[in-house]
């Protein structure tokens, strides 16, 4: 589940369907009633995404979500969709709100995050505290900062809609209307949102994996090896380029960046260990281009501001990341060790911009529907 | 879920046995015993707890534990009788996830055995060839980059200092030239008599070891994380302590 990187597995995979269906007879199944599957176009070294075994992507079940994910009926006062706060030219983030404004006019804490490559989560919202996207929906939808409309109250109002029952209906065959089907079928909407195997890094990573630099002008190569070089960028320990994504489904999938002598409490709410306080999820480097501002509270507007947190700005914690007290002076109370010229951070922008993708901002199978 | 890649090809092993039809004649033919290695930790003499500043370094450091994982391989047995016995077994063991503490290792040749082998760590020929799923699959975050290799053996943890403040530490060894080879002998030999058998081997890894001998290390004087690539000399003491980190049942 939380590995991206997967070849071999799924030759084995059609390995078992061959010859599983090898051993049967000729009967034909039944041909099932009902949606039509839907298959996500998933880039060739990316590990297949894990799927809700009862919530398997239908043409009708995505169609529906994307609807849903729209509509401003879903909030209290009918003023606010999910696209509201993710818009797609932003790449699904909150036209550069450092942190997002509900439909009734309260401000939240924490920075839209982009709904690109959701699949590859394994827990959701800047802490993780939600484990899957199907359980992830229901929270903004009923948050009084946010969209301020219970789940089942916004059950009702699609039941009174002309259109959504058939909608449902199509795609959730016997089910309906409900809270359940309303969640799985944003869900499914939102898995089918995938970024990424055709940006300019992708091109040269596959050309050859083991050295991509190969192929990037002079500058985006100094930034890649600025960026894996421990005494410069160091970027690499949390923002693995072994993931697909840039981010980290490991050790360092939630971490102390180092942002505050006195951290937000981030992952501690989740986990309850104290180890955890001032942890947020580490986030892809993906489509940075679209989605400033940056940091779980949108705190830096600019990637400049962000490498200069790293190079001059790490504040120590007792929870702060080992990677990040390396750059810190113990001997004269914490002080960052500066190590970025401005050069290695203009170097490392250029490099970082390899990972951008225009599809995500301009494909209009995500778009708003007419 | 993580270890879905290894279950696929026994699962394709199922479906394609299913396919054959039975043959009454033949009868499975037993080719050895198996032996289950079990994996624990133990700082200052007791079983690894995590997140709890209730150990101490031999320099008198108080520290804690925040994060285990490292690489076994290259098992051999030795039988008086047969010689060495050299399989191929690539253990991933996380610490915080008991299931990777605990394998198997089937079919070696019936006989007695007296003595381990094992690294920690990964062979040079393994190290440079990164295309691996499994254990190996470099999705488990135990490589720096595409080029690195793995790194071997990661711990992480918090000491206080002298002036009584938390800092966070990682050691992470990695690289060919820090394999960590062990050679043990059993204190009682084991006996592989039939396939049934399941003979048992206890493998405790002492982690304060990392601090102890030859070269004690003071975390009040490190201060920093150790990279093999960042700090080569730090990381050559760390290997060299932890070569007698282990004790065998």
């Amino acid at each position: 589940m939380k590995r991206l990187v997967q070849q071999l597995p799924l030759s084995a995979i059609f390995f078992i369907v061959l010859f599983g269906q090898s051993c049967h007879k000729k009967d034909k199944p039944t041909p099932a009633q009902g949606p039509t599957a839907y298959s996500l176009d998933i880039p060739g070294n990316w590990q297949k995404p894990n799927i809700l075994a009862d919530n398997p992507l239908t043409v009708e079940g995505v169609q529906l979500g994307r609807k849903l994910f729209y509509d401003e009926n879903l909030s209290l006062n009918r003023t606010q969709a999910c696209a509201d706060c993710h818009q797609q030219a932003y790449g699904f983030t909150d036209a550069g709100n450092a942190v997002s404004k509900g439909s009734e006019g309260i401000l939240g804490t924490r920075n839209a995050m982009t709904l690109a490559n959701l699949n590859w989560n394994s827990g959701y919202f800047w802490n993780g505290r939600q484990p899957t996207l199907e359980s992830l929906v229901q929270e903004p939808m009923g948050a009084p900062h946010e969209m301020n409309l219970a789940i089942d109250v916004a059950v009702e109002r699609l039941k009174d809609d002309p259109d959504y029952p058939a909608l449902f209906n199509k795609a959730f065959p016997n089910q309906g209307i409900t809270t359940v089907t309303l969640r799985y079928a944003i869900a499914q909407f939102l898995r089918t949102i995938i970024s990424g195997g055709n940006t300019k890094y992708d091109e040269y990573f596959n050309k050859n994996p083991r050295a991509p630099e190969t192929y990037m002008t002079p500058q985006e190569k100094r930034g890649y090896e600025a960026f894996i070089d421990e005494k410069r960028g160091d970027c690499f320990h949390c923002h693995s380029p072994i993931n697909p994504l840039f981010s980290n489904q490991n050790e360092r999938e939630f971490v102390n960046n180092a942002l505050d002598v006195q951290p937000d409490s981030g992952r501690f709410l989740v986990t309850g260990i104290s180890n955890d306080f001032g942890k947020f999820k580490t986030p892809s480097l993906r489509n940075l281009a679209f989605t400033a501002p940056y940091m779980h509270d949108g705190r830096f507007q600019t990637l400049d501001e962000v490498l200069e947190h790293y190079n001059s700005g790490i504040k120590y914690s007792e929870t702060v990341d080992p990677v990040l007290i390396k750059h810190m002076d113990a001997d004269n109370n914490f002080a960052p060790v500066p190590r970025l010229t401005q050069q290695d951070k203009d170097d490392i922008i250029a490099f970082l911009m390899l990972l951008t993708d225009s599809n995500l901002v301009t494909n209009p199978k995500w778009s708003k529907p007419n | 879920m993580k270890r879905i890649s290894t279950l696929v090809p026994f699962l394709a092993l199922i479906f394609l046995g299913a396919c054959k039809e039975k043959d009454p004649t033949s009868t499975p033919q037993a080719r050895g015993g198996s032996m289950q290695l079990n994996i624990s930790e133990t700082v200052n003499g007791k079983s690894l707890v995590f997140n709890d500043f209730q150990y101490m370094t031999e320099a008198g450091d108080t520290f804690q534990v925040t994060l285990l994982q490292y690489y076994l391989s290259n098992f051999s047995f030795h039988s008086p009788e047969t010689g060495w016995k050299q399989v191929s077994h690539y253990q991933l063991v996380r610490a915080d996830e008991a299931s990777t503490s605990t394998f198997t290792i089937k079919d070696l040749p019936f006989g007695n055995y007296d003595s381990i082998r094992f690294y920690m760590g990964i062979d040079s020929v393994t190290n440079h060839d990164i295309s691996k799923e499994g254990n190996l699959d470099p999705g488990y975050g135990m490589i720096w980059t595409w080029n690195s290799g793995y790194i071997f053996y990661m711990f992480e943890g918090k000491f206080v200092d002298s002036l009584n403040r938390v800092i966070p530490f990682a050691y992470h060894i990695g690289g060919d030239d820090y394999l960590m080879t062990y050679e043990m002998a059993l204190p009682t030999s084991k006996t592989l008599s039939s396939s049934q058998t399941l003979a048992n081997i206890d493998l405790t890894l002492e982690l304060d070891e990392i601090f102890k001998t030859p070269t004690r290390i003071e975390l009040n004087h490190v201060a920093k994380v150790s990279h093999t690539f960042d700090e080569p000399a730090l990381t050559t003491q760390l290997k060299d302590n932890l070569l007698d980190a282990y004790t065998v049942k």
